[in-house]
């Protein structure tokens, strides 16, 4: 019975994630394109969220395990996985409230390495794999994208600079639509995999399902589901760091951060290499203004975006710890992570009521471009 | 201290570096192709500059079958993932 109660929970507490995982990515998919005027908001987000779900169907070729290489997986436990999980919605919010997109993967990570080293210490955390896996690419990524993208808007530049700007405009806010639904059918189909993967690791736990058995299709339905309601929700303070903030970009801007970071994704996805999409559009759009002028950019809200980066996975794991660490104050049953979801659910209810009561949307619409 | 040689695959990373490279430049550039010729391929079939307006037709039609391959491919990535 306390197993089938953390099993609820920790479905629960992932589907959460998954939510949160939604808009706080939202501003990847949509930011260039709504700030350049490609669609309008509520329509990029639409057409977002739609592909969000679509993509989440498209592989089900789910891991059945949670930072692999990263982690002990013989000593993981779901109480340590709801810990994690609550580590990094806590930081999704976080960086949700201040505008600053960052990894929700990383966090994720962090959050499980955090109760991991609060259960078992050190001697469960695999050191070269958390550097090959996590950090090294989290590297990478910005700064291959910023290269990247920067390149591209040059040579974008180059082959239509003498051409009308109406055209041209209009062209490259339409490679920023396909552009824009090729990031959010990757994104679906990327992080929706995880929260199933969550979710079918804990059913194996709990003897719900057999090692070796496929997802089942509530797990499928519930996580696209999630992950589209959070991303049509938007979160639109992050929407206006990427869109606006960073740079005031003109489209062609916008398609070669927004495009270039699309494939440099996917191409580094071919090759088993997983870069996050968040690292790589971010280190896109930084490219893509600092080519056409270096002062651009606005190096202050680029340096902010970073140290978010760098504090992701520390964070969260602080976070994972301290939940792993009240948890087991109640003990080695499921009235640890019952309190801690309750007090979860009513701090999230207590803030939701007061701004209702404020008079003030969950979400700030964006002002657009 | 263990050198990153032994952490990280420095073979794959190079291909990736590569492939990245390419990918991301050459769907910047084929989609500028596509606008770049089609513009111009209107333009002059205006002034009835139909040798030119074909030519630049063709380019912008090259860009554009390359933009939806890169689309195909990047749908086959996800589906193979």
């Amino acid at each position: 019975m306390g197993n089938d109660i953390i099993l609820v929970i920790v479905v629960a507490t992932a589907l959460a994630f998954d939510f949160t995982n939604g808009f706080h990515d939202t501003a990847n998919v949509v930011a260039t394109t709504i700030s350049t005027r490609a669609l309008p908001p509520r329509v990029a987000v639409g057409i977002a969220a739609i592909l969000n779900f679509v993509g989440a169907f498209l592989s089900l070729k789910v891991a059945g395990t949670i930072a692999k290489d990263i982690v002990d997986q013989q000593v993981i436990t779901t109480t340590i996985v709801f810990a994690g999980l609550v580590g990094a919605i806590v930081w999704n919010l976080v960086t949700w409230y201040f505008g600053l997109p960052s990894s929700s993967s990383h966090a994720l990570v962090g959050g499980v390495v955090g109760a991991m080293l609060a259960a078992h210490g050190t001697g469960a955390i695999q050191g070269d794999g958390l550097l090959a896996k996590v950090i090294f690419p989290a590297l990478l990524a910005p700064v291959l994208a910023f290269a990247v993208g920067g390149i591209a808007i040059l040579c974008c530049y180059r082959i239509v600079g003498r051409l009308a700007p109406g055209p041209v405009n209009r062209g490259f806010r339409l490679g920023q639509v396909l552009s824009g639904g090729m990031l959010a059918l990757a994104h679906g189909t990327n992080d929706a995999q995880k929260t199933m993967g969550v979710i079918t690791l804990a059913l194996i736990a709990n003897g719900n399902l057999g090692a070796d058995a496929s997802v089942p299709t509530w797990v499928v339905v519930s996580a696209a589901t999630a992950i589209a309601l959070g991303t049509y929700l938007g979160g639109w303070r992050i929407i206006k760091t990427m869109g606006s903030r960073i740079i005031k970009m003109d489209p062609a801007q916008g398609f070669a951060a927004q495009g270039s970071g699309a494939a440099v994704i996917l191409a580094a996805t071919h090759f088993g290499y997983p870069l996050s999409t968040t690292h790589t559009i971010s280190g896109a759009v930084m490219g893509a203004g600092a080519a056409k002028r270096l002062s651009a950019v606005r190096w202050g809200v680029a340096g902010n975006i970073v140290v978010a980066w760098v504090l992701t996975l520390p964070a969260a794991a602080i976070v994972g710890g301290l939940v792993y660490g009240i948890t087991r104050i109640f003990g080695d049953g499921a009235a640890g992570p019952v309190i801690v979801a309750a007090a979860g659910l009513a701090l999230v209810i207590g803030v939701v009521l007061r701004r209702i009561q404020r008079g003030s949307a969950i979400t700030t619409a964006a002002e657009g471009a | 201290m263990i050198p990153l040689a032994e952490i990280v695959d420095v073979n794959q990373l190079l291909r990736v570096v590569v492939a990245a490279l390419i990918a991301g430049i050459g769907i910047s550039i084929a989609f500028s192709l596509v606008i770049f010729g089609f513009t111009r391929a209107g333009e002059h079939r205006d002034q009835t500059r139909r040798a030119s307006a074909g030519a630049h037709a063709l380019l912008g039609g090259l860009g554009l079958a390359v933009c939806l391959g890169a689309i195909a491919f990047g749908i086959t990535v996800m589906l193979s993932k």
